[in-house]
Order: C-alpha cells, then sequence, then structure tokens
C-alpha cells in the first residue's frame, strides 16, 4: 500500500535551540530539519534565531551562516548560489525550492526548512538522489541518429525547429518537480516522473533525433509514463519556471495519435 | 525517510495508452449523455411515478439510458482501475482488486440494464 504516515524511526521530534549571538533589531527563525542515520535517533527540528541584519538575503545564505557560525555539521548540497546548478533543492515552509534563489523576506514568519519530500534521507537536507538520476539515464538523454553528417559539418537544424526545444532543454536536475509529485512520492520505483519524462521528450522534440518513435514505444506503459494525473505540482515547483506536466501531456498526446493511426 | 529500492522500470508494456485513450473516449461520450440526462430531468413537469414510467417506456431514453449505464460503468471501472495501480503496489492484490471491481462493475451495470429492460416490459 502507498505508504500515508512516516514510519516510527521517522518521526521527527524537537531539537536543541541555537541563537546567533549578535543582537541585531531584525531577527528571524529556521527550524531546521536535521538527521543523522549514524546516530540511529529519529530526526529532529533543530531552531536557529538569526540575526539577518548579519545575513545574507537568501534562504541558503541563512543555511550558511548556520553552518558556518552556529553548527559546523549541518549538511547540504549547494554550489553555484545563482540557480544554475539545481543542488540546493529543498521544501522551505511547503513547496520544493532552491534555497538559493529564494528570498529570506518572501516569508513573513518563521522559516521551516526540510529536504525533499519522499526521499531517503542522506544526512540533514541531502537527500539521495540516486533513483531520480537512474531514472534520467533510463530516458537516453542524448541524440540518436543513424545518419551521419558530412564530413566537419553540424547536424543542422532550423530556427523553428531549435524553437520547439525552448523550455525543454534548461531543466537543471534540481529534482523540486518529480518530488512534489504525489504520483512520484507512491510510485518511484515504476513512474519516471516529470524531470526523466520532460527530459525524455526533449529528444522526443528534437528533430536531429532519428529515434522518435522507439522513445515513444518506451513510454507507452501503465507505470513509466501514465502515472502522471495531471496534478500539476511539478510546474508548480519548478525553480526554472518550466512546464513538465505540458510535456507528459505532449508525450501521451503523440503516443495516441500513433494508435489511432493519425 | 523512505526506504524504496532504487530500480528503474526499463520495460515496458505497451499497454498504457489503451487504458488512456478509452477513459479519454467513455469521458467524451459521457458529457452530452449527463447533460442530456439533467436536462432531462430538470425540464420534467413532474416526478411522479406515472409519468417516470411513460418517460422510461419512450425507445428514445430507453435507448439512451441504456448506454449511459454501459458507458458510466465501463468509465467507472477503467477509473478504479488507476486508483488501485496508484495505490496498492503488492502485484497479486492489486491484480486481485483490478479482477474484482472489473466483475462488480459489470455486473452492477447487467442489474442496471435488466432492471430497465423489466420497467420498459412492465
Amino acid at each position: 500500500m502507498a505508504e500515508f504516515k512516516l514510519p516510527k524511526n521517522s518521526t521527527i521530534n524537537p531539537g536543541k535551540n541555537y541563537s546567533s549571538s549578535t543582537s541585531g533589531k531584525k531577527r528571524k527563525k529556521f527550524h531546521v530539519y536535521r538527521y543523522n542515520p549514524e546516530s540511529g535517533e529519529n530526526p529532529q527540528l533543530d531552531t536557529f534565531d538569526l540575526d539577518m541584519d548579519s545575513c545574507g538575503p537568501m534562504i541558503l545564505d541563512a543555511l550558511l551562516k548556520i553552518k558556518s557560525e552556529l553548527d559546523p555539521s549541518l549538511s547540504l548540497r549547494r554550489s553555484c548560489r545563482e540557480g544554475i546548478c539545481g543542488s540546493c533543492a529543498m521544501n522551505i515552509n511547503g513547496r520544493n525550492v532552491l534555497a538559493c534563489t529564494t528570498a529570506i523576506d518572501d516569508y513573513a514568519g518563521d522559516i521551516h526548512v526540510y529536504p525533499l519530500p519522499h526521499q531517503p534521507v542522506i544526512k540533514d537536507l541531502v537527500s539521495d538522489l540516486d533513483q531520480f538520476y537512474k531514472q534520467h539515464a533510463s530516458v537516453e538523454p542524448w541524440i540518436k541518429s543513424e545518419t551521419i553528417p558530412a564530413e566537419d559539418k553540424e547536424r543542422t537544424q532550423s530556427v523553428s525547429d531549435r524553437e520547439k526545444l525552448d523550455g525543454l532543454y534548461e531543466c537543471v536536475m534540481c529534482a523540486c518537480c518529480s518530488t512534489s509529485c504525489p504520483s512520484y512520492w507512491w510510485n518511484s520505483d515504476k513512474y519516471l516522473g516529470p524531470a526523466a519524462l520532460l527530459a525524455a521528450y526533449r529528444w522526443i522534440s528534437d528533430s536531429r533525433d532519428e529515434a522518435t518513435q522507439e522513445r515513444l514505444d518506451e513510454l507507452d506503459d501503465t507505470f513509466k509514463l501514465y502515472r502522471c494525473h495531471t496534478i500539476m505540482n511539478c510546474t508548480n515547483a519548478c525553480p526554472k519556471n518550466l512546464n513538465p506536466a505540458k510535456a507528459i501531456a505532449n508525450i501521451k498526446k503523440q503516443i495516441s495519435t500513433n494508435k489511432l493511426g493519425g | 525517510m523512505t526506504n524504496k529500492t532504487n530500480s528503474v522500470n526499463t520495460h515496458s508494456a505497451h499497454k498504457g495508452s489503451g487504458h488512456f485513450l478509452k477513459q479519454k473516449f467513455s469521458a467524451m461520450i459521457l458529457i452530452p449523455i449527463v447533460l442530456w440526462f439533467c436536462f432531462s430531468i430538470a425540464i420534467m413537469p413532474s416526478m411522479d411515478y406515472e409519468y417516470m414510467l411513460l418517460w422510461l417506456k419512450s425507445p428514445y431514453n430507453y435507448i439512451l439510458l441504456s448506454i449511459t449505464l454501459i458507458t458510466g460503468f465501463y468509465h467507472l471501472q477503467l477509473g478504479l482501475q488507476m486508483i488501485i495501480e496508484d495505490y496498492i503496489a503488492e502485484d497479486n492484490l492489486q491484480r486481485n482488486m483490478i479482477l474484482m471491481t472489473k466483475w462488480i462493475c459489470i455486473m452492477l451495470c447487467v442489474v442496471g440494464l435488466i432492471s430497465l429492460f423489466y420497467i420498459v416490459l412492465g
């Protein structure tokens, strides 16, 4: 059965309280999910009271301030701090976002920071995305073509064909979309999820790719594709403003058109 | 934390689109037919037994109601199958539940059609 309740060892306990020593007028509380599998203890929610006058404007700045000033054991992924690498994806006040492009001032009250939902947790805010990456690889996100281009020539594409890829290739693989999808929560072992399907559609739409039919045949599966019930959480969550739900609908449309001989 | 096994479904059943299309087509049939049904009920001058019997005995209404029953139960079964596939992960239980809902829907549809037939004949 689908899991509707957290397992006993995942129940979150109240954690420690920390306060930044500087006493600025503007303060904000951050409640951060902490879990260390090596400790054998349940996860806990630590509270960090930060002085905002000495903190950068983004959630990632606050988390790095916590790590450098209050608790160096806090684990999180981050790299580019400008929404390009997709590393710092996490669940903030109930929404999957990139911590580096989300402003602290966007939230009026306390801020609750959790790892991406329904994924195994490696430590604190670092979730295990192994399955997510395997699913991405399973759609074979690379060009497949039998035609050999002329020597020293590129595979050309018209301007209008190139435009068809806009809104599809910009995915940063942050997993915000897939981990916000209830269908993915219940069936992540079988359903490919919005991110992998967006990548699949990027290659289905590419005029230079010659494996369109093969790709569509591979996706014609009750679980791989048709677990999408157009809930649209993926589109809502995407920090790059992409529309995976539309890409999935287009894949279904193409398969249906082929089936009906259109 | 969840502990799902990390495996990727690499095999394609090549049958998801069939269910998807059946669901869309049955929904398309149901839209006008349900509108017709609601409209017919709304404009009825009386809801008493005699009038309802007379309404059901019209061949036009009888045929449309039979189509509503068949399409409605077919669409219901397709929807239930999807819910079961979503929430019941265990293969055997899933297969049996789908089979059970299929038979219940067929049975209820047949009971409905027979009842309609008897009302019209009676």
